[in-house]
Formats: C-alpha cells, sequence, structure tokens
C-alpha cells in the first residue's frame, strides 16, 4: 500500500494535513503529513508547485533499520507501523528518513509519524487525507493490483528514492502556458 | 538541550575506549604497577557509565533505556549500546584481575582492547546514513577512531605516571594520531565543499562556522606546534606540557563533535 | 461504558465563496472530529484547511472566557467582570449619553463581516432598537462590482456554481479559487476533462493561473481595457451575437460605434498584453462556447473597479454568453440572502449612518453630536479599516470601546470591555451564502464554552439589562432564542423555495434553494428596460459613465512611491481570521513581501531581506521573497499577515461604485502605492 499524489490535480491547499491533524488532534507542531511549496526555481518557469507527502512507508524503511527498540514494523500489506507505545525518544529514525517523516511530539517525549490511518483502513475507511482532499488528488493504491502506467516515483524537490524505495508514486503536473505582460 | 548530552557521550566514551586499549596493551607488552592499573581501570569504569549516563539525556524516556538494547539485528544505535555495556562490564572484571601477574588479566585486556574498536566502530556506524550525505561515507567511524586515538593514550600516560620510555613512545603515537586526523579533517572538508547539494551545504557551514577556526586551533595547530618545537628544541614534554595538551585536544573534540552534529546538512523535501 | 455519541449539522459562517457544510462528531458533551458534509450538493463532503481546524478554534486554550474589563486603554491589564457588569457598564454608558446629549446618536455601531450566520446580525438589531444611533454602511470588499452588474443586469444573480462542468472555456478572471474557492476546483476539472479551456487572467502568477491552461498578465486594474480590447476585435471580426444583441440588449449600437472609435494600441499598451496575445484570446472566445466568466472581487477594488466589471459584463453578452448553461458573467449571488427579510432588524429611527470605508474620517468630522461610544462586532476594526492613523485618533475622544469576540486581537488592544462570544459549533443559525445555491443550518453542538454567549444572546441581554435601568429605553426583544427567531425569518415563500416545512428540517440535510440554476436563462433582465444595458441610465444618474467606458486608473505620483502594492486574500485566512491558531500558524509561510526580481536587483534587494514597505499613510518590515510571479511594477503581500498590519499602508481612497447596493463606495485597496528599502542598509 502506497499513497499517490497527482500532482497535476493537487491545489496545495492543505485540507489533508489539515484533516490528518483534526483527525489524530496531534500537536501543533507535529505534522504527520506536509504539503511542501516547491522552490520556483525547480521549474523551468517560475512555477508554484506543492509536494503533499506523508510517510512514505518505503519498501526499505530507513526508520525500521535504525530504530533500537523495534519501535517499527512493516505490515503485510506494506504500511511502516511505528508503536509509540516502545518508542523511547531516541529521535534515531528522524535523522535517517530522508523525508524528515518521524517527528518529535515534545508532550509525550517521543516519536510519531502517519501509520497510513491504519485503523480506518482496517474499517473499510479512506484515510483522512483522502477523504478529506476537495480535488481527489490523494489515494492509496495497492500494489498487488497495480497495473497503471504514468506514474512516477520523484518529482522535482523530492529526495533520492534510491535510498529507501518509497511507496509513494507520483502523477506528474502539466505546465501550462504564460502570456507575460510587455512592460 | 539539543545534541549536548551527545556530543559528551561520544567524546567521553571515545576517549575511554581509547584510554582502555592503551591500558590494555601496556599491561600486555609492558610492565605496570597494580595499584596505579587498578586505578587507572576504574577511572575508566567510571568516565564510561558517566558517558553511557550522559546519553540516556539524549532520550525522551531515559527510564526505558534498556529497550534499545533489543533490536542488533539491524540497528547500530542497539550494538553501540550493547558493546559499551560489555566493555562496562569486562572492565568490572578487570579491575578485580589486578594482582601479581596474571595471565587471564592480560588476555581479557585484549579482549577488552577489540571490544573498544568494535564499540568505537559502532558508535561511527550509527551515523552512517544515507539521509545526510556528509556522514553517508567512512569519516564519523574514522574520526570516532580518531578521537579515541588521539586523547586515550595522553589519559592513561597521566594517570600512570609513566616514566620515559613508554611515556615518551606514547607522546610520539599522539602526536603521530594527530597529523593523521588533520591531514584527514582537510580532505574530508575539501571533498564535501567540491559536492554539490547537502555534502556541499555541510561543507559551507562547517567553514563558515564561528568554531571552525577555534577547533582547528585547539585541536590540531597549538598542540602540533608544541611537538614541532619540542621537537626542535630536543626537549622531552614533562606532565605539565602533556596535560596541557590533553585539555587542548580535548576541548578541540568537544568543539569537533559540535560542528559534527550541528553543521550536517541532511536531505530534505523541496532541495535546499 | 456507554458513550453518548450524535452528529450535528454546521455551517461554516465566513465571508468565503464555498459556506461549507459540516458534521461535528460530538461525544459525551465534546466535539471529537469534524468532516465536510457529504449531503452539501456543492461542498461535497470536503472542508478547507482552515475548516479542518475548527476544532482547534472552539476548545483553544485562547478563547476569551468571560467579559473582561482593560483597566486603561491599550494596557493590556485586562481584569475578568461579570456578564452583569459589563451589562450594566454597557447600559448605563448608553443612558448616560442619551441624557447627555439627548438622542442615542453618540452610540455608534461598526459591524461587518467576522461571522455571516443570520442572527449574527442581531447586534445590528439591538442598534436599531435603542433610538436613532450611528452606523457604518457599506462593505470595503465587493462594492463597485456588485453596482456594475446591477446596472448591466438589473441585479446580482449568479448561475449555479455547478454549472461551470458545462463551460466550453473558463475565464477565471481575477479570481484566485485555488486558494480562496477549493470547492470550485472538481467542476473546472470536470469541464477541463470534457475538453474545456481554462484561462486565468491575473496580474499575479497565482496558484489558480498555475493550474490554468493559459494565464495571461494583465496590468492590475486595467482589465477593463483588455476586456474592451477583446471586445473590439471580436466585433470586428463580425462575430458578436446579432440576434441576443438586437433581442436582448439596450444600447448596443453606441456601444458599438464606442468599441469602434477605441484605439487598439492604446488598449493593449494599457493593459499590457500585445495585440497578438490579445487577439488569440480573442480568438479563443469566438471559438468556445459556453464561455464562463468568473469575475473575482480583486479587480473591482481600484477607483476605475466598476467599470472594469461592467466591461467584463459587455463582453459577456456581446459573446452572447448571458443566460446560457455553463456560461455567463458571474461576480455574487444575493438571492439567498434575499430570501430573508431580516424582521428583527428593522428601525423606527433614523440612524446616522457613516462610510465604512471612510469610519475614521467621518469619526473625526463628527460634531453635533460626536460619537462616545463605539461598539465593534464582527469585525478586527483594527487590523482590517484603512487610514489607522487617523482611526487613532478619532478613538481618543471616545469614552467607551467594546468588542465582541473569541479571542484577543488588535482591536480589543483598543477596547476597554471586550465579550466573550460562541463559535458556530455552539449556538443555533442559518448561513445564507453568496456564490453556491445551497442553505445549510447550524445546530447547536455543545453548550456555550466557558461564558460565552451567542451575538443574539447578548442582544437579548443588553436590551434586559436597558429596560431593567429604564424602563422602554430599548425595543428588541428581551426573551425568546434562536428557534423564535428562526421561526419568524423563515416564511412561506421560503419553505417553498427550500422544499421544507420547517427549518429544522434542515437538521436532516442542507437544501438546495430553488433558485433558477442559470441566471437569466429567460433573457429578461432587471434592469429598467429589462434588458442588458449597454447604456445604462441608472449608471448615469449615480454619476457614472453611460456605457462601460475606459476609466484612468489612478496612477502613482511620479518619482515617488511608484510601486503599486496588491494585498489580495492569503491562502490560509479569512482577512484577520484563522492566523491566531497554531494549527494555521505551523503551515502558514512567514509574512513576507514579493518582489519581481528585476525589482529586487534595483534596490538590492535578495529573499530574506528585512525590507521596509512605506508611504505617507504608514510603513511596515518584514521579509522579501524574490518571486517571478509578481510583475515589476508591483510588490504583493497577502493580508493577513498579523500584526505586521498591511492596512497601515492604506489611503482610504475609495472605487467608482457601490453606493446602489451596499449604500456607499467600496474600498479601492488595491489602488495603494509604496516605496520599498532594504531594511539592513
Amino acid at each position: 500500500m502506497g499513497f499517490l499524489v497527482d500532482a497535476e490535480r493537487c491545489i496545495g491547499c492543505h485540507a489533508c494535513e489539515m484533516a490528518c491533524k483534526n483527525e489524530y488532534q496531534s500537536e501543533p507542531n507535529v505534522r504527520w503529513r506536509k504539503v511542501y511549496p516547491i522552490n520556483e526555481t525547480e521549474y523551468s518557469l517560475p512555477e508554484r508547485n506543492h509536494l503533499s507527502l506523508a510517510c512514505n512507508h518505503c519498501e526499505k524503511p530507513e526508520c525500521l533499520r535504525v530504530c533500537p527498540v523495534r519501535a517499527y514494523t512493516k505490515r503485510e500489506d506494506g504500511i511502516v507501523i511505528h508503536d509509540q507505545g516502545r518508542c523511547i525518544g531516541c529521535k534515531m529514525c528522524a535523522m535517517a528518513c530522508p523525508y524528515e517523516v518521524p517527528q518529535y511530539n515534545v508532550r509525550l517525549k517521543k516519536m510519531e509519524k502517519c501509520n497510513l490511518c491504519d485503523g480506518r483502513l482496517d474499517q473499510g475507511l479512506k484515510t483522512a487525507c483522502e477523504a478529506a482532499c476537495p480535488v481527489e488528488a490523494l489515494s492509496v493504491i495497492d500494489f498487488n493490483g497495480f497495473t497503471k502506467y504514468g506514474f512516477v516515483i520523484a518529482l522535482p524537490g523530492f529526495p533520492d528514492p534510491s535510498i529507501t524505495k518509497p511507496t509513494t508514486r507520483f502523477i506528474k503536473p502539466r505546465i501550462g502556458a504564460q502570456v507575460r505582460r510587455d512592460q | 538541550m539539543g545534541e549536548y548530552p551527545l556530543i559528551l557521550f561520544t567524546v567521553l566514551s571515545q576517549l575511554s575506549a581509547g584510554a582502555a586499549i592503551t591500558l590494555s596493551l601496556l599491561d600486555y607488552f609492558t610492565k605496570i604497577d597494580n595499584s596505579a592499573g587498578k586505578k587507572s581501570t576504574l577511572v575508566v569504569l567510571v568516565m564510561i557509565a558517566l558517558s553511557l549516563g550522559i546519553s540516556l539525556l539524549h532520550l525522551g524516556h531515559p527510564f526505558n533505556a534498556y529497550r534499545a538494547l533489543t533490536n542488533i539485528g539491524s540497528s547500530w544505535l542497539s550494538r553501540e549500546a550493547i558493546l559499551f555495556f560489555l566493555l562496562g562490564i569486562l572492565l568490572l572484571v578487570y579491575y578485580f584481575q589486578w594482582k601479581e601477574e596474571n595471565s587471564f588479566r592480560k588476555s581479557l585486556g585484549l579482549i577488552i582492547s577489540v571490544v573498544s574498536v568494535l564499540a568505537v566502530v559502532s558508535s561511527g556506524m550509527v551515523y552512517v546514513l544515507p539521509a545526510v550525505p556528509a556522514w553517508n561515507n567512512f569519516s564519523p567511524i574514522l574520526f570516532f577512531l580518531f578521537t579515541g586515538a588521539a586523547l586515550g593514550p595522553m589519559f592513561i600516560l597521566l594517570m600512570l605516571k609513566l616514566t620515559n620510555g613508554a611515556f615518551s613512545r606514547l607522546v610520539q603515537f599522539t602526536a603521530v594520531i594527530l597529523a593523521a586526523s588533520l591531514m584527514c579533517f582537510i580532505v574530508y572538508v575539501s571533498v564535501l565543499l567540491s559536492g554539490s547539494g547537502a555534502s556541499a551545504s555541510t561543507g559551507s557551514q562547517i567553514v563558515g562556522s564561528g568554531i571552525f577556526w577555534p577547533r582547528l586551533l585547539v585541536n590540531w595547530i597549538l598542540p602540533l606546534g608544541i611537538f614541532a618545537w619540542l621537537t626542535f628544541k630536543r626537549i622531552s614534554p614533562d606532565r605539565k606540557v602533556v596535560c596541557s595538551l590533553f585539555v587542548m585536544v580535548f576541548i578541540g573534540e568537544l568543539l569537533g563533535r559540535y560542528l559534527f552534529y550541528y553543521a550536517s546538512v541532511a536531505l530534505k523535501v523541496a532541495g535546499l | 461504558m456507554l458513550k453518548k455519541e450524535r452528529i450535528t449539522r454546521h455551517v461554516c459562517p465566513r465571508n468565503c465563496y464555498d459556506t461549507c457544510a459540516i458534521l461535528a462528531q460530538v461525544r459525551n458533551g465534546r466535539i471529537v472530529n469534524i468532516t465536510g458534509d457529504p449531503a452539501h450538493g456543492y461542498t461535497r463532503g470536503k472542508l478547507c484547511a482552515k475548516g479542518y481546524s475548527y476544532l482547534r478554534r472552539v476548545y483553544s486554550p485562547d478563547r476569551i472566557k468571560q467579559p473582561l474589563r482593560q483597566c486603561g486603554r491599550g494596557s493590556g491589564h485586562w481584569v475578568p467582570v461579570s456578564w452583569d457588569y459589563a451589562l450594566e457598564m454597557i447600559c448605563q454608558k448608553i443612558l448616560d449619553l442619551k441624557h447627555r446629549y439627548g438622542s442615542t446618536l453618540p452610540v455608534c455601531l461598526n459591524k461587518y463581516s467576522g461571522n455571516f450566520g443570520l442572527l449574527n446580525n442581531a447586534i445590528e438589531g439591538l442598534f436599531n432598537q435603542l433610538g436613532p444611533t450611528t452606523q457604518v454602511l457599506g462593505s470595503p470588499c465587493w462594492s463597485a462590482g456588485l453596482d456594475a452588474q446591477t446596472f448591466d443586469f438589473g441585479n446580482n444573480y449568479n448561475s449555479n456554481p455547478e454549472n461551470l462542468r458545462k463551460a466550453g472555456l473558463i475565464l477565471l478572471w481575477g479570481v484566485n479559487p485555488v486558494w480562496t474557492a477549493v470547492h470550485s476546483l472538481p467542476y473546472i476539472y470536470e469541464a477541463q476533462k470534457e475538453g474545456a479551456k481554462v484561462i486565468t487572467i491575473d496580474p499575479i502568477f497565482s496558484e489558480t493561473a498555475k493550474k490554468s491552461d493559459l494565464y495571461f498578465q494583465v496590468r492590475p486594474g486595467q482589465d477593463g481595457y483588455l476586456a474592451l480590447a477583446l471586445a473590439k476585435i471580436i466585433v470586428e471580426a463580425e462575430k458578436e451575437d446579432k440576434q441576443f444583441l438586437q433581442n436582448y440588449s439596450l444600447g448596443w449600437d453606441e456601444f458599438r460605434e464606442y468599441l469602434k472609435s477605441l484605439n487598439l494600441n492604446k488598449l493593449s499598451r494599457e493593459c499590457g498584453l500585445n495585440q497578438q496575445a490579445i487577439k488569440f484570446l480573442a480568438g479563443l472566445l469566438i471559438n468556445h462556447s459556453p464561455v464562463f466568466i468568473w469575475v473575482g472581487f480583486g479587480m473591482q477594488r481600484y477607483a476605475n473597479g466598476g467599470q472594469n466589471v461592467r466591461a467584463i459584463d459587455a463582453l459577456g453578452a456581446l459573446t452572447g454568453n448571458l443566460g446560457k448553461a455553463g456560461g455567463g458573467v458571474h461576480y455574487a449571488n444575493l438571492r439567498i440572502w434575499n430570501m430573508f427579510k431580516f424582521n428583527f432588524h428593522k428601525t423606527g429611527y433614523k440612524n446616522r449612518y457613516l462610510n465604512i470605508n471612510r469610519f475614521a474620517e467621518e469619526l473625526n468630522q463628527l460634531q453635533e453630536p460626536p460619537v462616545k461610544m463605539l461598539w465593534i462586532a464582527n469585525r478586527n476594526l483594527f487590523l482590517q479599516d484603512a487610514n489607522l492613523r487617523l482611526l487613532y485618533q478619532a478613538i481618543k475622544e471616545i469614552e467607551l470601546i467594546i468588542t465582541i469576540e473569541e479571542f484577543m486581537t488588535e482591536s480589543t488592544k483598543y477596547s476597554d470591555l471586550v465579550l466573550p462570544t460562541t463559535t458556530f459549533f455552539e449556538e443555533t443559525d442559518v448561513v445564507p451564502g453568496y456564490w453556491h445555491h445551497w442553505l445549510a443550518l447550524n445546530e447547536q453542538a455543545v453548550p456555550p464554552l466557558h461564558e460565552a454567549r451567542s451575538d443574539l444572546d447578548i442582544a437579548l441581554m443588553v436590551s434586559c439589562k436597558m429596560n431593567s435601568l429604564e424602563q422602554g429605553s430599548c425595543t428588541f426583544p428581551q426573551s425568546g432564542d434562536a428557534s423564535s427567531f428562526l421561526d419568524r425569518e423563515f416564511d412561506d415563500q421560503a419553505y417553498s423555495l427550500l422544499g421544507i416545512r420547517h427549518w429544522s428540517d434542515l437538521k436532516d440535510s442542507p437544501a438546495k434553494v430553488n433558485i433558477p440554476d442559470v441566471c437569466w436563462e429567460d433573457r429578461i433582465f432587471e434592469t429598467p428596460s429589462g434588458k442588458f444595458e449597454f447604456y445604462s441610465q441608472r449608471a448615469e444618474q449615480a454619476g457614472h459613465p453611460l456605457m462601460p467606458a475606459l476609466k484612468e486608473q489612478r496612477k502613482p505620483a511620479a518619482g515617488k512611491y511608484d510601486l503599486r502594492l496588491l494585498s489580495p486574500h492569503s491562502q490560509h485566512s479569512i482577512n484577520s481570521q484563522f492566523q491566531n491558531l497554531d494549527w494555521i500558524k505551523a503551515i502558514k509561510p512567514e509574512p513576507a513581501v514579493l518582489i519581481h526580481p528585476d525589482t529586487a536587483l534595483l534596490k538590492s534587494i535578495v529573499s530574506g531581506s528585512m525590507v521596509r514597505i512605506l508611504n505617507d499613510y504608514g510603513e511596515i518590515v518584514l521579509k522579501a521573497a524574490v518571486s517571478g510571479a509578481v510583475p515589476r511594477d508591483v510588490l504583493v503581500c497577502y493580508q493577513g499577515i498579523g500584526d505586521l498590519n498591511i492596512n497601515r499602508l492604506l489611503s482610504g481612497e475609495n472605487t467608482d461604485m457601490g453606493s446602489i447596493v451596499t449604500g456607499n463606495h467600496g474600498l479601492a485597496i488595491l489602488d495603494t502605492f509604496v516605496d520599498i528599502e532594504n531594511q539592513t542598509d
């Protein structure tokens, strides 16, 4: 299982991020999902693009490798789960993740991250972010039944996917034409 | 509190490991006064315990730190913790072996040396992370070993109140280690600066940091200068000189470790 | 343990296109989760980021918990007082002023759009029953465009915006729905999927421009020139809809002559786009049908704003797009509001009305009698008003300033008494919107938190207190609740439009209002002539040109303050609202002024430089962000930058139109000229 981010549809509205916060009532500065504005210079024209990212539920999760307390497990369906009960707050995972996913909860003194709404998925519900996206730019795809082409594994601004093999897939944004003022 | 516990933990634990190796090898190859050896072992043991204690301050939940020993299968942090813990136990046993000629102690000393090296190497491996390009190479291991090798011998030399023969050899060894680590550091920073992305930023963070030059000065330039001057003047260093050299290098290593943590730039979404 | 759980229906009352329906999950007397309401046909179960942050607002530790009295305005020394004390203080002041001046005119209300709940107008109702009072009239927001469409069409109606999906060409003209109306995007995408082209015309390369097939960068405030240039090209190609023009328009011949007289070179120069680009756009307008033009509020916030909108209306008319499903020129819809009679609002007194957009100036000039008590409701006056320096001056003579608020704001700083009010989860109300064709209900999910009271309850309490101090001094009801007030607001006509028997039926589902899905479909307009009026006598009577004609825009004085400052709505706040919440702070970019790379170079500014923006009215200091999204002669600073208070730079100049619909001219916010300096110099 992994997220499919349709950057062509995404409008960078942050509804996904805030819906995630609303669902889990997380601490103000802990952001399981983040919408990143991508630097203008990443594209040839001054574009405004965004990447909506949560945990990438990697095939080779670094968090899972480095965690000294086995707080991370990878479910059969691919979801990387962080068990806050085991976590001792050593922040090793935060250092090792190339995507700034695990974040430190100052109140609980533990790490936390997106568990792909495992509880909701198990009840047959959509993830909070997918359910909230007003433009249907986010979805969760099952790689076993995965036949569609046209997905890419990275977009400008997304760190090297060869390290941890994220399961997040993207649809590239189209670039429209611009007519600028003469003077 | 930031990374201060980690700075102290790594430098102290590497100093202890270097000291443990020096002590056990001296014991193996030369003759050491029993009470001095026993006292030194105790001090090293206390330092290891202290550094492990300090490392707990880095944790959100220090009292659950025992759990950190449970993932030796893949986590270098687990391995590091286990090895330093093991080193502590071995030193404790070692401590009680300081009486007369004792071949068990000498063999134990060799095991301690091996475990010490492994512990420092695993400390380094903790930071070999693809997410931090500046660390994702042999440099953390190399510089951690250098720290142990530069500080450990001087520490033992001072503890044992050694006399001339072994004393001057250990001082020479320290000088060589310092020279080598300076060269490696220069190469390392040059490679970072000539790179791109996160590596280059790390390089410029290191050089641009206000403590880059102070660190160079107290860690390498001053100590090596003093060595050169003493050699040129054919003066053999005394305890006072070694003591001040030790303090300089120790401060230099702490500054260096601060740079290690704060200048390293990780991969980031949306580029730099 | 048995959990008491229920779902309540809500609707967001913010000043926003989308007026979303919300469901709240209430467990043991606490709201534990909110989602969009899937029963709402337009917002379809989705909310925006601001919407999903609402629980943080309701349960914020920063909520004002009881009435607070400030000992010394601006001192920050707040003392909690009882409601009774606060009411006594207010009512004694009113009576004292009434006896001192022989009239209640020294009592002034400044209320605007912080909460569009129907019953949030109760404070106005209260003021209307105290005697003749001083109140503000007008809107800083949309006035000019409302008048323009009133001159052209006779009223302010739109098609159900779901019709976007039927468009062949969508012109998003000076509107940024990606930030300010996210729920329209699915309909735009649907149209795109069916082959429609989406074009954004905007001075700024906005997020909406980014999502469009084509972006045209127009010179700020010169949209009318572009519209007239397009009209001229289309008419010269004889591609106008002759049948429509002949049967359903007034003054076409005159307007055609006017178009002929225009010089395309000049039009092109003025709107900033070269002729080739304009001709290309005209070609698209000719070859695609229907054309859905969405006219944003931004382009009319200029001294020539009303004319801009009239020119675009004319373009929509002559291309024959009016009254077509998926076509038309859409600005705002007043039909839902007009369903209500605002019975509790009626007054028998002759109030003294001040122009909301010249509030400080007019306040300073008032003498007989001066204003001595100011009540601020649904507004963060000291962040959102213009000409703030004058305002600070004007309030010095005011003896009591009262603000109703949920949180401490810039305006509470200047208040003597702050009354805590409820969020919409703590009160019952309906919220009419101005864009889509739905009406939804707010149920009371939880009792008022702390000592907060709804605006209606506050009005009732004040009336009680007034009458207990002096019988008959206030004729606003002293008892009743939201239900009884709503009962009086909904009449048979409203119920038949909504297809419900009682407003409480809205607890089952929001209702689609049975108004024409496509506006002006019958081509019968509400103008005096019943036709689309290129030629509007009413406009002329109001002092405007008869026809949508070129109107010189306000230009900067030569050599000084030669950069135009645009301050459009930001992504994560509604005017000043939401920006105090920590959840929103976490996602909101740091305040910055956007500056074109060439201009930045000229002024030795780089991204991250601290810069000072200044003019004769004030100055602000903030970070610069160099961006190719803005033109060279323009600085962009999205509003909602908190206490930095961009409104310090506003002159308070008014728009050309606005007095017909809103009672006063609008605020020409975008005719603001400034200089920028590198602060580090």
